[in-house]
């Protein structure tokens, strides 16, 4: 096993030099004069020589690429073209607020969601059901950046209960937790209640009541965690999604996190801030799809022989993964 | 019959409704059986058969299926009015069942000594341990070394999957025993060896047993009495001997016909014609008119009865042992 997680985290290397090399070839490309877009139109040729030789424009395609990746060697993500602030630097100060908010929101997706899906499968059918049903499809289809409007309009503005925007108490998380959470535990809420389902129709549910088991007893020993492991599936695949920051959300609420510094950019095509950003969520990313599949080893004991021993075959056990 | 029968199945109907559609899936359906004995539920896919066994255990899904009429008398109780308390204690403890297909009756995240002690621990008032080591006494009956209780069901093949799925079924020694088709999953090899295995073990329990089968063979190894079941209902009933000797509803006699003869006596099988009515729409009169070659007016426009024809054997048809030498 253990073998098997240290091959799994090296192959993340040279996935994310593949993602660099992507990422910085579309941006290289990108119709832009970077020194005129920095120092203005009426920059002297002097000056944007200069820029471009700081900034390895100069060196071209190729020679620019070498020199980030060389640098990127000794844990240099170099600086940002307008700014001049060290993208390290930068990463390092705005990762807690998105891994933060990322964690939270997920977290308060899997608590809402997953009792709340296991809820209306055991009772298929009737109002219960028929409400969950209805008010995740309401809250799956919501924009979240909608939702953290009106959750704004209503306990900021109207009530002033919580502040609307900063990042220092934890009053501030409130809105953007629940209003990005509300939309992932809908999610999680229907992959739940489709999972369950098809648990509480199989055999060996059916065997756990021929023994004379509980119903209460059969959803919490048996059906609990064979319907758990898509749950796992779309919860992880969240929590890696959200590292790249909420976008909307962080610019919405003005949480200093990795989304707002993306924003900015691929706004302003700014190569170095944008391959930082990205080097950083491909490595989250990946490690958080290895820390998936570790959990499933524990949750269904045929993940393990499947992951380790082929994994082709672990494709299918887990099915379609969702992000 | 001086003994009283401790399992009696009286005039079961149980209908599923799936769209709508009412399928009827047990007709009228009426059998008992003696402590000790073994009963063979014999008849093609889709006869009822499993829906019977179910229905004793009261493990119908709850909104599909509906049990409209009937009473079960299980040890001088009717199962169908108790409370599902009551019901609880009974199954798994003192009726239980082993299921068709062993690769998927247990569960695949929990240790398959967990899955027979759970049953265990439910029906007896006994510690974790004592459980344990109960279960492991069960696997080791059943020819699997108690170590392997920890392991997890993809770590046995399916014959040994079917001997976990039995060890839970005898794990409290059930009276009552109801095996749906336990060897229809399994290579034939290994069929001969489980069946030889239930045999045993339910002579060492003294548990009457409700074999549900489409094997004729296993019928005639292992029961006492038979119930050949067509479309919900039982169309012919008597002791394994006349059953065998004299079959006498086409049906059975379509059955037998369509084994091969190890003797060579005949060149081809002859397989019954046609396919069972759909239960949705079952016909006027005789349900196996469709099928049947020597069908007259009078069958189709009248159910046939269960008539006697001498000692414990009764068939449904109205040709009775007209023609016995058939």
């Amino acid at each position: 096993m253990g073998k098997y997680i240290v091959k799994r985290i090296l192959w993340l290397i040279p996935i994310t030099l593949l993602v660099i090399v992507f990422v910085y070839t579309i941006l290289f490309f990108a119709p832009v004069d970077r020194a005129r877009a920095a120092l203005g139109m009426g920059a002297s040729e002097q000056a944007i020589a200069e820029f471009n030789e700081k900034n390895g424009l100069d060196k071209g395609y190729l020679g620019g690429l070498i020199i980030y990746l060389k640098n990127l060697l000794h844990g240099d993500f170099g600086v940002s073209y307008y700014t001049s602030v060290s993208v390290s630097k930068q990463i390092l100060v705005r990762l807690p607020y998105t891994v933060k908010l990322a964690i939270l929101a997920t977290t308060f997706g899997v608590v809402i969601g997953l009792p709340l899906g296991i809820l209306a499968a055991t009772h298929q059918n009737s109002w219960l059901d028929s409400l969950t049903m209805a008010l995740t499809m309401f809250f799956s289809a919501m924009p979240t950046f909608w939702f953290a409007l009106i959750l704004v309009m209503i306990f900021s503005l109207h009530f002033r209960w919580l502040p609307s925007v900063g990042y220092e108490s934890w009053k501030n998380y409130v809105m953007p937790v629940v209003s990005i959470g509300l939309h992932v535990s809908a999610i999680i809420a229907r992959q739940a209640r489709a999972s369950t389902l098809e648990v509480i129709r199989s055999d060996y549910v059916t065997t756990a009541r021929a023994k004379g088991q509980k119903e209460s007893k059969i959803i919490s020993d048996h059906v609990l965690r064979n319907g758990s492991i898509p749950v796992i599936t779309v919860a992880g695949g969240n929590l890696a999604a959200m590292m790249g920051g909420a976008l909307l959300i962080e610019q919405i609420f003005t949480i200093p996190g990795i989304g707002t510094y993306l924003f900015s950019g691929i706004a302003s095509l700014d190569i170095p801030v944008v391959l930082g950003c990205v080097t950083m969520l491909s490595v989250f990313h990946g490690l958080i799809i290895v820390l998936v599949d570790i959990i499933y080893t524990f949750v269904d004991p045929r993940m393990k022989v499947a992951i380790i021993q082929n994994s082709a075959k672990k494709k299918i056990l887990r099915g379609g993964e969702t992000t | 019959m001086a003994e009283t029968s401790f399992l009696e199945v009286k005039n079961l109907v149980v209908e599923y409704t799936s769209d709508k559609q009412v399928i009827h899936a047990v007709n009228n359906a009426s059998f008992s059986l003696k402590r000790g004995e073994t009963l063979g539920l014999v008849g093609e896919t889709g006869a009822g058969k499993t829906t019977i066994a179910k229905t004793i255990l009261r493990i119908l899904p709850d909104k599909a299926a509906k049990i409209k009429a009937g009473e079960i008398f299980f040890e001088g109780e009717d199962l169908l009015s108790i409370s599902e308390e009551k019901m609880r204690t009974i199954r798994g403890n003192e009726s239980a069942m082993i299921f068709q297909d062993p690769m998927t009756a247990l569960n695949p995240t929990m240790k398959v000594g967990v899955q027979i002690s759970e049953a265990i621990l439910l029906h007896n008032n006994c510690s974790k341990q004592e459980g344990k080591k109960r279960a492991e006494e069960m696997l080791e009956k059943v020819g699997i070394p108690g170590q392997r209780f920890n392991d997890y069901p993809h770590q046995f093949s399916g014959g040994m999957k079917q001997r976990v799925v039995i060890a839970m079924a005898l794990a409290c020694n059930p009276v009552l025993l109801l095996s749906d088709e336990p060897t229809t999953a399994l290579d034939v090899t290994i069929q001969a060896q489980v069946l030889d295995m239930m045999k045993d073990l339910k002579t060492e329990m003294e548990t009457s047993m409700i074999m549900i089968t489409h094997d004729l063979g296993i019928v005639a190894e292992v029961c006492d009495t038979v119930a050949v079941c067509y479309a919900g209902e039982i169309v012919e009933y008597g002791s394994v001997v006349e059953i065998f000797d004299q079959p006498m509803h086409p049906y059975t006699i379509g059955l037998f016909g369509s084994l091969p003869d190890m003797n060579g006596g005949r060149a081809r099988l002859t397989p019954i014609k046609g396919m069972m009515p759909d239960p949705t729409n079952l016909p006027k009169g005789c349900f196996f008119q469709d099928r049947c070659p020597y069908a007259s007016d009078e069958c189709r426009k009248k159910h046939p009865d269960l008539n006697n024809a001498g000692g414990t054997h009764t068939v449904r048809c109205i040709r009775k042992g007209d023609e016995q030498n058939a």
